[in-house]
């Protein structure tokens, strides 16, 4: 009897314990979290407050919104992506303003920042541990940021429900694709008054990775992943090339009906004659994907694009 | 403290005597000899090389089967005429502010023109969500502002003994400084519309913006006409105010119609391509040597340079750097800095003392 | 009472304050100096009156006499708005100073740090730093600033040449043509970063007091007790300049000697501002304007009120930033300039009469 109440005991000291945990973030750093962390401000919502959002765990603050929960960067992320009525978190401040007073009222048990917040830690730390969570390529791809935070927050079973489900999409949709070519190509472009090739991590590249496309190279002109530096195609280049599949994005800026015509109207100013001598646009292998649903690093992003890709399976077929 | 005036070495040759005449003509005929050969191989070279049957083909009658026609028709064609405009138009700018005020670093760009342009159509689009035509006409009031500013705060600091206006020169790069910092916190204010804008706001030759040529070519030619017609007074003023009066020209008006003309060239110019800098500032100084300072040769000179010039940085920001493209507003900077501070190492620190 | 100051005259028949040993100080620039203390210690009230969590005055100067405030107000008034109060005035002082300094150096009443390139090459070093090591020290930040503004400084000497009848205003234009190509340089960094650190650069760029910490206060403070020691030395020669190079080599001024250094002093002052704070335009020659327009001054008195003038002006942009609650950002810069510029263009205008009075 006294064995197990000392392991009762003991087993309760463990608890304790384990209130907190000692984790290694993505900077190095050794941070003391909360076992189970209830009140997370995000320091970039698009590629940290999503993935999370999406996970099941609702940031408190978010830095880009205003205080009343409005978005201040342009688009608001949690609308386009999720259907569902999702609580909006706080904001810390305008950009490039941040309130440490009303970050601190927020009472956050962690602060989730990225490697462009370092020269931030000194203000942050005093108010919350703050977990460096890298968001540039090439460190992240894909779902790694997501999958990596699911595991942080212990989230991992709803990351391998989401995971799985996605998995089944792809691979029905897969069977449908491309029957012919052997290792398709893929180009992603996002237009604003030129052509810049996509190299962010996104769920719209991994979806299209995960249906069995290659990135296309693009010889000389091929952007190193390692790259600080990010350039765009140029226009010329650009009508010459053939993938067996265009990904084109709309800047998020849409003065258009919708993102189809947007990015259309796009590509005729860029490269006037673009339905002439683009092949993918003359054989309708261009895909177009609303920049603001499928451009964060989630598993949601990413069905968006097969959402889009299924769409366009559709019209292709009812062509033939 | 003696008051050198910079233009007095030029004064002799006001008017064009026989002999330079013809040094005169053969300038001209070389400005647009090279003119043409530049305009054509900007149509050829590029990220391909395209042959000149084909770019010939493409000016008359594109084959829309022919994908180089294709390119040299709706991308080269539009880029090169962007560039001839801007350049025209900024060069001839340069020329009148630098005769009207004196000063061999007045232009557009470093009179606060540019980033006057810049601010009213970011602060319209960011603003009040301003359309293509819209920011048009902002660019076009914004180039008023920025000068009336830079005039202002001049005026204001203005002190009675300076002799090269260099004050003026000074006001304009503070209220440029200034504009550009508005300008900056509005695009900071929202990252997605800022992607689109970063582009512009930096200067570039893009013929994504033809629409905008399409729109304004005509302020750029009527103000290059009405320059042409008041070039012969212009000319007069170089004189001297007095001796000016005194052969019948009409001061005050002539400075207004001259200054509204360049602002409006050079507004409807910054809303096609951004504040692309400096070529009004160098321009001048180029053909100088050749022309002489009589305002007319001046400026048709000017003209062609000014294109020539546009054309050559749009080609080296497309050619040098391959694979990549550098925005033509960068590389002209870079340039335009380094040209600035030979202009001063030759005109202000070779006589050391003002 | 030996060391007491006498009442007296001036030469010029001004009411002066005369010291033992000779010094004298002018009736006039002390009351104005009280006065603009006296200013800032109102907004400083504001300042930290100012913000979400409230502190009432009484337990402010319960606060300030030592009584221990609730956590959270101990935490908003000493980690938050102290630092920061500190910071503003100390940086809106180096840059007025500094750019009090460059406006005798160039002879003209339109220079600025900024203008020179000095800005320029501290900003383009740090931006470099933040796109290559991102993880950078603030030690390595603030010494490459320095290197930055350092290297622009020798080279403005170099290329105007050594001369010593090199006009100021040549210095000033060869500033104008270094800034040019140093912000083509930032110009390009922002365009082919990556989305994320472009913004990231950009919003570097329109400054913050954001890392006003009580660290960065104490790394600051040497850069301020500093600028008490160049006013005492370099004072006095800054008038002999502002005679033109010729009177001031008559006068026995080595300008040879004295010119890089006192260069060198401006590029300290201002690249440790820009590191604190990103880059201030326009403060360099507003606070000298709107200090000249209170008092005539010159010399010592001149940099010091216009210190005082300065770290006025960037406390009241502070309080502006804060307490303007909209959803566009207002970076203390712009509201630097939404204050600065109506001041500045008033005390000129007002400076032109007084001259055409005079006349």
């Amino acid at each position: 009897m006294k064995v197990l109440v000392f392991l009762a005991g003991l087993l309760a000291s463990t608890m304790a314990w384990a209130n907190e945990r000692t984790v290694t973030d993505d900077a190095g750093r050794s941070v003391t979290i909360p076992a189970d962390p209830q009140r997370i401000v995000v320091m970039h919502e698009p590629v940290l407050g999503i993935p999370l959002i999406e996970l099941g765990i609702v940031p408190v603050g978010s830095y880009g919104r205003a205080p009343s929960g409005k978005s201040l960067i342009g688009v608001d992320f949690i609308e386009t992506i999720f259907d569902a009525d999702i609580r909006k978190p706080e904001g810390i401040g305008t950009v490039g303003q941040i309130s440490l007073e009303k970050l601190r009222s927020l009472k956050p048990d962690l602060i989730l920042a990225s490697e462009l917040d370092l020269n931030k830690l000194d203000q942050l730390e005093p108010i919350a541990p703050v977990y460096i969570k890298h968001v540039r390529t090439p460190q992240t791809s894909g779902f790694n940021i997501q999958k990596q935070l699911a595991k942080l927050f212990r989230k991992e079973k709803e990351f391998e429900t989401l995971q799985a489900n996605y998995r089944e999409r792809v691979r029905k949709l897969a069977q449908t694709l491309h029957k012919a070519e052997v290792n398709p190509s893929y180009l992603a472009v996002f237009l604003t008054d030129q052509i810049n090739a996509i190299e962010q991590i996104s769920g719209a590249i991994q979806a299209i990775e995960d249906l069995g496309y290659q990135r296309l190279s693009l010889g000389e002109q091929d952007i190193q992943r390692d790259s600080i530096l990010f350039v765009p195609i140029s226009s010329e280049v650009f009508g010459t090339l053939d993938p067996d599949l265009l990904v084109v994005m709309n800047s998020f800026q849409n003065r258009a009906a919708d993102h189809k015509t947007g990015a259309k109207e796009a590509l005729d100013q860029i490269t006037p004659g673009w339905n002439y001598f683009l092949k993918p646009a003359k054989e309708n292998r261009i895909v177009y994907l609303d920049s603001s649903k499928v451009t964060t690093p989630t598993i949601a992003s990413a069905n968006h694009t097969l959402d889009s890709i299924e769409a366009w399976l559709q019209t292709s077929s009812t062509n033939q | 403290m003696k008051p050198a005036i910079i233009h007095d070495k030029n004064r002799v040759s006001l008017k064009p005597e026989r002999k330079t005449d013809f040094r005169l003509w053969i300038f001209f005929g070389l400005a647009t000899v090279t003119l043409c050969a530049v305009f054509i191989s900007n149509l050829s070279l590029g990220a391909t090389s395209i042959p000149i049957h084909d770019v010939t083909g493409a000016l008359f009658g594109p084959d829309t089967d022919n994908y180089n026609q294709i390119i040299v028709h709706y991308q080269r064609l539009p880029r090169t005429l962007i560039a001839i405009y801007v350049g025209a138009v900024m060069a001839s700018g340069g020329v009148i502010l630098q005769t009207l005020t004196r000063n061999p670093l007045a232009s557009t760009s470093t009179l606060g023109t540019n980033a006057g342009a810049s601010l009213f159509v970011v602060g319209g689009a960011f603003l009040f969500d301003f359309g293509v035509e819209a920011q048009g006409l902002a660019a076009l009031a914004g180039a008023f502002f920025g000068f009336f500013c830079c005039l202002s705060v001049a005026r204001m600091a203005g002190r009675s003994n300076d002799p090269r206006g260099l004050s003026l020169i000074l006001s304009g790069v503070l209220v440029s400084m200034l504009f550009v910092a508005i300008t900056n916190a509005f695009l900071l204010s929202n990252p997605m519309k800022r992607s689109e804008f970063l582009g512009w706001v930096t200067g570039n030759i893009n013929h994504a913006y033809i629409d905008r040529l399409s729109d304004f070519w005509w302020i750029g030619l009527l103000s290059l006409l009405t320059l042409f017609l008041t070039a012969r007074p212009l000319t007069l003023l170089l004189l001297g105010t007095e001796k000016a009066q005194s052969a019948g020209v009409n001061v005050k008006g002539i400075t207004r119609i001259a200054l509204a003309a360049t602002l409006l060239g050079s507004g409807s110019a910054v809303a096609i391509c951004g504040p692309v800098g400096f070529i009004g500032l160098i321009v001048p100084h180029m053909v100088r040597p050749f022309v002489g300072n009589n305002v007319l040769s001046l400026l048709a000179a000017s003209v062609l340079v000014g294109a020539v010039v546009c054309l050559i940085a749009d080609m080296g920001a497309r050619l040098f750097f391959q694979p990549y493209i550098l925005h033509t507003g960068l590389f002209m900077d870079l340039i335009g800095g380094v040209v600035f501070a030979f202009i001063v190492k030759r005109v202000y620190l070779a006589r050391a003392a003002l | 009472m030996r060391y007491l100051p006498t009442p007296g005259r001036s030469l010029d028949g001004r009411k002066v304050l005369r010291f033992e040993n000779g010094t004298e100080i002018r009736t006039q620039n002390l009351s104005t100096a009280l006065l603009l203390t006296l200013c800032i210690c109102l907004l400083a009230a504001v300042s930290v009156h100012l913000g979400q969590t409230r502190i009432s005055i009484q337990e402010l100067l319960e606060a300030l006499s030592g009584s221990v405030l609730d956590e959270e107000q101990d935490y908003a008034l000493w980690t938050i708005r102290i630092p920061r109060l500190l910071m503003a005035f100390m940086v809106g002082w180096s840059i007025a100073i500094a750019g009090a300094v460059m406006q005798s150096l160039a002879r003209n009443p339109l220079a600025d740090p900024g203008l020179f390139g000095l800005n320029q090459g501290a900003t383009t070093m740090i931006l470099l730093l933040i796109v290559l090591v991102p993880a950078a020290s603030k030690l390595m930040i603030m010494s490459s600033a320095l290197i930055g503004g350092l290297l622009v400084a020798t080279l403005l000497i170099w290329l105007v040449g050594g001369g010593a009848r090199t006009h100021g205003l040549a210095i000033l234009l060869m500033g104008i043509a270094l800034e040019t190509v140093l912000s083509s340089i930032t110009s390009l960094l922002i365009l082919y970063t990556p989305q994320e650190v472009s913004y990231a650069l950009a919003d570097w760029l329109a400054g913050s007091l954001f890392n006003a910490t009580a660290e960065n206060v104490l790394t600051f403070l040497p850069f301020f007790v500093f600028s008490f020691a160049g006013i005492l030395l370099i004072g006095p020669c800054l008038s002999r300049y502002e005679l033109g190079n010729d009177a001031a080599m008559a006068l026995g001024l080595s300008i040879r000697l004295t010119r890089p250094l006192i260069l060198g002093f401006a590029v300290l002052l201002s690249t440790a501002a820009v590191t604190s704070v990103g880059p201030l335009t326009f403060l360099g020659i507003l606070a000298p304007h709107i200090a000249a327009f209170l008092t005539p001054l010159k010399g010592r008195a001149r940099l010091f009120i216009s210190g005082l003038v300065g770290g006025l002006l960037v406390i009241s942009a502070d309080v502006l930033t804060r307490s303007l609650e909209s959803d566009i950002p207002v970076p203390i810069g712009l509201s630097l300039t939404l204050i600065g510029v109506p001041l500045f263009i008033l005390a000129l205008r007002l400076q032109a009469i007084n001259r055409q009075t005079q006349h």
